[in-house]
């Protein structure tokens, strides 16, 4: 009964996803939503390809997972990839359904699963995965994910749930390093890139889980991502195999654990992008691809558009950044990287993510626990806020100390490229959260048409 | 004036700690103290006008029930002479019996007759529109649990959204200037009326930092959630 049920589904599941590819609906979970709706051990039977891979973690998860896909993709295996952010069981059964034939036999080599941290419990057994890469753990939105402690229970729970997986942790985060107890486990780390650290609002590690005596850094390279240590107990960061250094101009340097070093590409200098690099090579690297190999094929691979994007325009870096609303931590992570940034600059911010229901009221609780102070900088000229929490938002951004003058917000996002004043900008940076992509790209065209309509140049 | 944040470290949850905060700005010449959880709380030992704890992980809650446990008494005092108290999230369960969770119970505080019921396969999301003497709350809920017993009175009358427990309109509790609430994240900044009514209480000029732009915030929010089509329980994306 059990195997006719999982038939159904696959077929089922099959014909909905070529009925959906006809239509030109290449990029919707329902086909997996079918399956899942006719057989919910639809994961449990379908076939995963030869190697299966699932990556994991509060931030970073779409980066990672998009990079594997490209440089697997580029050697020449075919990959199956949920690469529009889908992680959850309708995505992960959507990904599989287009990873084999009605016979239920592969027809991928790899399977690249970003998966959701919540439901890892249940989803991972199934998927079987041979590498589970947890980037980092973090606050995220506090409506599905409380706090970070609660989403180490999940994924610890589902690591001793899959024993036979090999780990990749990251060494330099306290929240995710301990996982993993019963498994292979590999980790990278990034040493200390003399950025300054700054104080911030959040702190998801001053409390030893050991002792809950007071933490301490020998470096700090953002958020609560370094070489912890607590002065108590001797509870410390675990060694890592493969860690980062020299990172800048477009490459860093990964030293392995035989002393051996590498240099690679780097798609982006940002921080949180050096990190997921490394924890990709480590990911590779784990699975025997040799070091030379990597850094080649790093070469050609860019960062998703849904993450960022960019274009010089009359000498103006036009660029989008993606913002995760509801997400304390990486809103800060980026907010803080713009307020070291050196550059004259104006910022869009398009962060709210309730405005389609009229009815509904989002709440800002994470615009309080967000770092808007690292926005008030002297080189950030204007912030121009547009969405239906632009209150909020204006509160926020004075209660940081950004002077009035610089801040406008608007409630329509549509709006946002009329106020940019052009005066003196090396950049123009325009944030937008997960759910608004297309609308980040809408805005990005008006200021490049304004740019170039209104003949602005870079001073 | 003194106010004292009790265990920063680890009471920091959602976005709380932007009510120490906003004191804080309103009131700039007062003292402001962050007490670590290994440290002996200042109002042991000295006057202190308002005490604010915030939102934790469930594991701290354990830990700080721990380290406030020796001063139950004082902290019973503090109260009976009107000490402005705010415990927002789930902060407010430290002051009842104890926490149920499955069939395990961790014993608290034990200053009132009431206890949590926790569970960790259900979180509990919702705005909420309520009303405090003639001042109109609003504010949000995200929590793994719901508190029954006996209050020592009612602090919010919640017109929309859940009290302290399913079907319960009731929402947190009042005991003299204590005021315990599931209502978490920047409440005060939320809240501009109830925030003034504070620091009245706190025999404080009742002017808030950014006033203009928080009565605006609030009164936007306010007309939303009293809209006949306002959604109170949240979705995935609040």
């Amino acid at each position: 009964m059990k195997k006719l049920r999982f038939w159904i589904s696959l077929w089922g599941g099959k014909f909905f996803l070529a009925l959906f590819k006809a239509t030109g609906n290449r990029r919707d979970d329902r086909p997996g939503s079918a399956a899942m709706h006719l057989y919910h051990k639809f994961l449990t039977y379908v076939r995963k390809p030869a190697l299966t891979i699932v990556v994991t973690g509060t931030n970073g998860k779409t980066s990672i997972s998009s990079m594997a896909t490209d440089f697997f993709t580029l050697r020449g295996k075919k990959v199956a990839y949920n690469d529009w952010g889908a992680n959850h069981y309708a995505g992960m059964a959507r990904l599989l359904l287009d990873a084999v034939n009605i016979f239920n036999r592969s027809t991928k080599d790899i399977a690249v699963i970003e998966s959701d941290e919540l439901i890892s419990p249940n989803s991972m057994p199934q998927l079987k995965p041979q590498f589970i890469l947890v980037n980092n753990l973090a606050r995220d939105s506090m409506i599905r994910n409380a706090h970070p402690g609660y989403i180490f229970d999940h994924l610890k729970k589902a690591l001793e749930l899959t024993p036979d997986a090999t780990v990749i942790l990251n060494a330099d985060d306290p929240l995710s390093c301990f996982m993993g107890e019963g498994n292979r486990r590999v980790y990278f780390a990034v040493e200390d890139l003399g950025i300054e650290s700054g104080k911030s609002i959040l702190d998801d590690f001053a409390v030893c889980p050991q002792c809950g005596g007071k933490t301490a850094y020998a470096y700090r390279n953002y958020r609560h991502i370094g070489a912890f240590f607590c002065p108590e107990c001797g509870m410390k960061a675990p060694a890592p195999d493969y860690i980062g250094k020299n990172a800048g101009n477009g490459t860093v340097t990964v030293r392995e654990a035989d002393g051996s070093e590498t240099a690679y590409p780097l798609a982006s200098d940002s921080v949180h992008n050096i990190y997921n690099t490394v924890a990709l090579i480590a990911l590779l690297r784990a699975q025997g691809i040799a070091a030379a190999e990597i850094a080649e094929g790093l070469k050609s691979i860019k960062l998703p558009v849904s993450r960022e994007m960019g274009e010089c325009v009359n000498g103006i870096e036009l660029k989008t950044q993606v913002c995760k609303g509801q997400n304390a931590t990486a809103a800060s992570t980026v907010f803080r990287q713009l307020g070291l940034d050196p550059r004259e600059k104006e910022i869009i911010m398009i962060v709210d993510e309730v405005f389609e229901n009229p009815g509904k009221v989002e709440t800002v609780a994470w615009i309080h626990d967000s770092d808007y102070e690292y926005l008030n900088n002297p080189h950030i000229h204007r912030i121009i806020v547009g969405g239906a929490r632009y209150l909020d938002h204006r509160l926020r951004l004075l209660l940081a100390g950004v002077p009035e003058e610089k801040i406008v917000c608007i409630p329509e996002m549509s709006e946002t490229p009329q106020h940019l004043r052009f005066d003196g900008d090396d950049a123009v940076f325009i944030l937008h959260d997960v759910t608004s992509v297309s609308r980040g790209r809408a805005i990005f065209e008006a200021v490049k048409k304004r740019i170039l309509e209104e003949g602005r140049m870079r001073k | 004036m003194k106010g004292e944040f009790l265990f920063p470290e680890m009471s920091n949850l959602y976005g709380d700690p932007a009510n120490f905060r906003y004191l804080e700005a309103c009131l700039p010449d007062a003292e402001w103290i962050r007490t670590n959880n290994r440290s002996t709380p200042r109002f042991a030992t000295e006057q202190i006008d308002f005490l604010y704890l915030g939102s934790m992980p469930e594991d701290k809650q354990v830990l700080a029930a721990e380290r406030l446990r020796p001063y139950t008494d004082t902290l019973r005092r503090q109260i009976e002479a009107g000490t402005v108290i705010l415990a927002t999230g789930n902060a407010c369960e430290l002051f009842g019996e104890y926490i149920a969770d499955a069939d395990k119970k961790t014993p608290m505080l034990g200053l009132y007759p009431f206890h949590a019921e926790r569970n960790l396969e259900k979180r509990i999301n919702c705005h909420l529109l309520g009303s405090f003497e003639d001042i109109k709350i609003v504010g949000y809920k995200s929590q793994f649990s719901v508190l029954r017993g006996e209050f020592p009175g009612e602090f919010i009358r919640a017109d929309g959204g859940m009290g302290n427990a399913p079907g319960d309109r009731s929402e947190g509790f009042r005991d003299r200037n204590f005021f315990g609430t599931y209502l978490l994240g920047p409440l005060l900044v939320l809240n501009p009326l109830f925030t003034k009514y504070l620091l009245r209480l706190l025999k404080q000029e009742d002017r808030l930092a950014f006033e203009k732009e928080a009565l605006e915030a609030y009164e936007c929010r306010l007309k939303q959630l009293e809209a006949p089509n306002a959604v109170f329980p949240m979705g995935e994306h609040g």
